[in-house]
């Protein structure tokens, strides 16, 4: 403790003037000049300290900070869980909740109108099975384009083919003879008895599509077209035809087709959606994929050998300080990176060994 | 820029698992703080032990940080507590011995090659040697109270009210400890404040 610890007004300008910059006119001619004294004193430790008496500290600290950082550092949430946080949070503002949901309407309107081409899209079936693949049809697509097919596109293909121009779609599910799509509205009064129609599975179009030799086919359906009077079955598929006869085809378990090569593939039956029409591809046992992936690893074993190593000199030189909590800290970074390298050589280390 | 961003923007980085933010606010203080704490204790390998303890509090305190303080208050307070425990737990060597090397490498020189010399040494790297050697026994030779008072404020750039918070006394406290320093030291290197003029 010093002998007095006040400080007179005249010295109190003096440090003011000193370090804050104050304008020496507006200090007293004493405080100015203690002022001046004292600025020698800071110009020879400015000097000094420009000049090389400022010392740097070892690399050795800073390697053994910042492992240290990385081992206490709290885990980071993953980017799945700051996009949530950040959605929640703003999210909670009406305003921008508000004019998101805007946007979210504006945008859907928007897809709506440019597909309708001006009308509001009606609810008619949208997608049709994949063709189921017989043992003895290899794909000559691959799968996931196939899963899903628009019926317009469908539709719009079969004039084509009506036409005498064929089209891909047409090409691919066979011959449409005639289509229209004419989706069984709820309200439509359901013909009785009149015309028949043989409803034959559409060659090519799996549970989903009909070929009707009577009278036109009306449309395709899924299971959850389960309005009107259609009868419907959970997993099934129910053709609505015009001509009366309505014919219902399981589809929930198609014979499976036999395997691509390189994939593994899950056709929806009864599963997935429920409209029987999806296509999964579960994984992949691609041997490059697979391959890449060893590659990878294997170039990163070296590295994090090298890491633990370097962990381990570290730990000895703070085993050697007494300082083992820096050690602990140590061998689990080093556990984390190599646990083979920790178990053989890192806590047989002696001077390490007797931190853990 | 993370290089430009706040030290406690930087602290709450880490406190959220960013590594890096703990790695530019290191490198922004590890310096400053080392030198505070070389100067305080006068030996280099001590302090870099304390510099390492104070850094390792940082991490260990990191949890508990709160965006609301002041981080650069945060870590010269953990400095400074450790370099009064240090001194304390040396308290039984009052005084530095005559023949014993000042710093830590050996060519360092004694005290008794300082203190009577009045020769200027003819060049320009031994007169910076000696000046070394002459402002760190200057140092020394301040009581705790004011060394660590012109310590932060010289080697930390600290303001007084700072100070004042981080050693827990009123400012006014602060600035007489100054002031008895910066009158102690002119005393002691008076004779090379021209060098320190005379240079450009």
């Amino acid at each position: 403790m010093d002998p007095v610890d006040d400080i007179a007004d005249g010295e109190r300008e003096a440090l003011t003037l000193l370090y804050d910059g104050v304008a020496a006119a507006a200090a007293s001619p004493t405080a100015r000049e203690q002022a001046a004294s004292w600025q020698g004193v800071r110009d020879v430790v400015q000097y000094a300290r420009a000049s090389g008496f400022d010392e740097e500290p070892s690399g050795r600290v800073d390697a053994l900070l910042m492992a240290a950082a990385r081992a206490h550092a709290p885990e980071r949430p993953s980017a799945v869980e700051r996009l949530r946080r950040w959605l929640a949070a703003t999210m909670l503002q009406p305003a921008v909740a508000g004019a998101t949901a805007l946007a979210v309407i504006g945008g859907t309107a928007g897809i709506l109108y440019m597909r309708g081409q001006g009308g509001v899209a009606e609810p008619t079936a949208s997608r049709v099975a994949a063709p189921p693949m017989t043992p003895g049809s290899p794909p000559d697509r691959p799968l996931e384009a196939r899963s899903s097919v628009d019926l317009a596109t469908l539709g719009s293909g079969s004039g084509a083919v009506a036409g005498g121009e064929p089209s891909d779609v047409a090409e691919r599910f066979g011959t449409l003879e005639q289509e229209e799509s004419t989706r069984p509205m709820p309200a439509a009064p359901r013909p009785e008895g009149g015309g028949s129609a043989d409803a034959d599975k559409l060659e090519g179009l799996g549970g989903d599509a009909y070929r009707v030799s009577g009278r036109e086919v009306t449309t395709v359906v899924t299971t959850d077209d389960r309005d009107g009077d259609l009868d419907d079955d959970r997993g099934g598929v129910t053709g609505a035809v015009t001509g009366g006869v309505v014919t219902k085809m399981p589809i929930g378990d198609p014979p499976p087709p036999p395997p691509p090569p390189d994939t593994e593939t899950d056709r929806g039956g009864g599963g997935g959606d429920g409209n029987g029409t999806q296509l999964q591809v579960t994984g992949t046992t691609d041997p490059v994929a697979v391959k890449i992936t060893a590659v990878r690893g294997d170039k990163q074993a070296p590295r994090k050998r090298s890491q633990a190593e370097n962990l381990l000199r570290q730990a000895r030189t703070a085993a050697r300080k007494k300082d083992c909590g820096t050690v602990k800290v140590m061998a689990r970074r080093a556990k984390q990176l190599d646990a083979g390298y920790y178990a053989s050589t890192f806590i047989r280390d002696p001077e390490v060994a007797n931190c853990l | 820029m993370l290089t430009q961003e706040a030290d406690e923007d930087l602290m709450v980085r880490y406190q959220r698992g960013e590594v890096r933010g703990f790695e530019i606010l290191l490198g922004r203080h590890r310096k400053a703080v080392f030198n505070f704490i070389l100067r305080y204790v006068g030996d280099k390998e001590t302090a870099e032990d304390l510099l390492q303890e104070t850094f390792m509090r940082v991490i260990k305190g990191a949890d508990a940080y709160k965006r609301q303080a002041k981080f650069t208050t945060w870590l010269y307070t953990i400095a400074r507590n450790l370099c009064v425990d240090q001194t304390r737990r040396r308290k039984h060597r009052k005084h530095a011995s005559l023949d014993a090397p000042m710093a830590a490498d050996d060519d360092s020189g004694t005290l008794l090659d300082v203190i009577p010399s009045n020769e200027m040494a003819s060049d320009r790297k031994s007169v910076n040697k000696q000046l070394y050697q002459r402002l760190q026994g200057a140092i020394g030779a301040l009581s705790e109270d004011q060394r660590e008072v012109f310590l932060m404020r010289e080697f930390l750039d600290m303001p007084f009210k700072q100070i004042a918070d981080v050693v827990g006394v009123p400012e006014n406290t602060v600035k007489s400890r100054m002031r008895y320093a910066l009158e102690k030291l002119r005393l002691d290197l008076d004779e090379y404040k021209d060098l320190a003029k005379a240079v450009p």
